[in-house]
């Protein structure tokens, strides 16, 4: 069997084989132009709700409310499309997301330094791969894009530490936009490397450790 | 950018990568849940719209896609361990076999089954989304070297678990083959 056959012996089973051509139709673009102007205007309410009440959780709701928001949309725009054979969209709800909280290493932490591995890295209980939308004194809003091990649902993880400026071991600084590894244990974030701004070689670690 | 620019940017985007995403997520996720992961992403896309590659966003939308596409799936075994307190649990297959499908179709998905995830993810990612190698590593995190290497075991090893162990070529899909 050559690639070309064992490529039609797959695109034949593809579970999406029957679902293109509803979605060239006008239908198709006005569930997204729906969608794309919830997830505006959802999300813009919120950030201007969230400047109200300094203070309280973050996101905490906001997700909710756009997944209910997309939810609807698509329940409602997507009716008559069909998923091929994975059968009608069912309507449903995002539910309410948890924040995760994880400790950051103080700045003072002082102690041996486990050498970088893939193998140092595989017992670790939490690994994720996220964005900083929030750097305050004390703490680090993270939202993720990847849980690679030990997610709970949550969308957004909060680090916390005593220190007034977040900092990983090594003094790397968090930053709002950059996006992050993060490792932690016990619900401490594990630096000595382990964590750290995102690269692709360090990503390619997390995904040898965590994505096989 | 002016949020006139971000708002055009961002229906702009929505409109080239949403029915391919789609069609990314009926093939991994529940029918159920195919609407949520789809806003999540979108969302993602749009909280982080300067990171979005402008010349080619569907690998990084793919990669947005995978992690939701873990949480979903973790998020529904913690529900079928809640169900089944029994220990009856069955796990979810990390793809979705069509109902009714030919015994020919069954069989690809039962060798997709075989292979570990991140290589049947490669496998898939060349042979239903029709990504190139490099975005293929953009997706997963891994290097093009290691895509290549994974991509030509995993095609090897499903050329054999088929049945038809023939020599295989080296060819790979470029970016105009794309089915979405």
């Amino acid at each position: 069997m050559n690639d070309d056959e064992l490529l039609a012996r797959l695109r034949a089973a593809d579970p999406a084989g029957e679902t293109g051509s509803a979605h060239d139709t006008g239908l198709a673009d006005s569930w997204v132009d729906d969608l794309a102007e919830a997830i505006m205007k959802t999300d813009v309410e919120h950030d201007v709700r969230d400047e109200e009440q300094q203070g309280r959780e973050r996101g905490r709701g906001r997700a909710w409310a756009i997944g209910a928001a997309a939810a609807a949309v698509l329940a409602a725009g997507m009716a008559g499309i069909g998923l091929g054979r994975g059968g009608e969209p069912t309507p449903s709800v995002t539910k309410p997301a948890a924040v995760m909280t994880l400790a950051l290493p103080g700045g003072n932490a002082a102690g041996m330094c486990m050498r970088f591995s893939v193998d140092g890295l595989r017992p670790m209980e939490v690994a994720l791969s996220g964005t900083a939308t929030a750097v305050a004194d004390g703490s680090v809003m993270l939202d993720v894009d990847r849980w690679y091990k030990g997610g709970d649902g949550s969308t957004e993880v909060r680090l916390t530490t005593r220190d007034r400026s977040p900092s990983l071991e090594g003094g790397v600084a968090f930053e709002k936009g950059r996006r992050y590894l993060v490792t932690a244990t016990g619900g401490q974030v594990t630096g000595c490397g382990f964590s750290a701004e995102w690269t692709p070689d360090l990503a390619a670690a997390y995904e040898q450790a965590f994505g096989g | 950018m002016s949020d006139a620019d971000q708002t055009a940017r961002f229906t702009a985007l929505a409109h080239d990568v949403a029915t391919p995403l789609r069609r990314y997520l009926v093939r991994r996720v529940s029918a159920a849940a195919v609407d949520d992961v789809v806003a999540e992403v979108l969302l993602v896309l749009w909280r982080r719209l300067a990171d979005v590659p402008p010349d080619d966003p569907l690998p990084w939308t793919y990669a947005v896609a995978r992690g939701c596409v873990a949480n979903a799936r973790r998020a529904e075994q913690r529900h079928l361990r809640l169900v089944d307190r029994l220990g009856r649990l069955e796990r979810r297959p990390a793809l979705l076999a069509p109902e009714g499908q030919s015994d020919a179709d069954a069989e690809v998905h039962a060798a997709l089954a075989g292979l570990r995830e991140v290589d049947r993810e490669v496998v898939t990612l060349w042979a239903w989304e029709g990504l190139a190698p490099r975005e293929i590593a953009t997706v997963t995190g891994l290097t093009p070297n290691a895509v290549s290497i994974r991509l030509h075991r995993a095609k090897k090893a499903l050329a054999r678990e088929l049945g038809k162990n023939a020599p295989l070529g080296g060819q790979v899909p470029d970016e105009g083959r794309r089915p979405r």
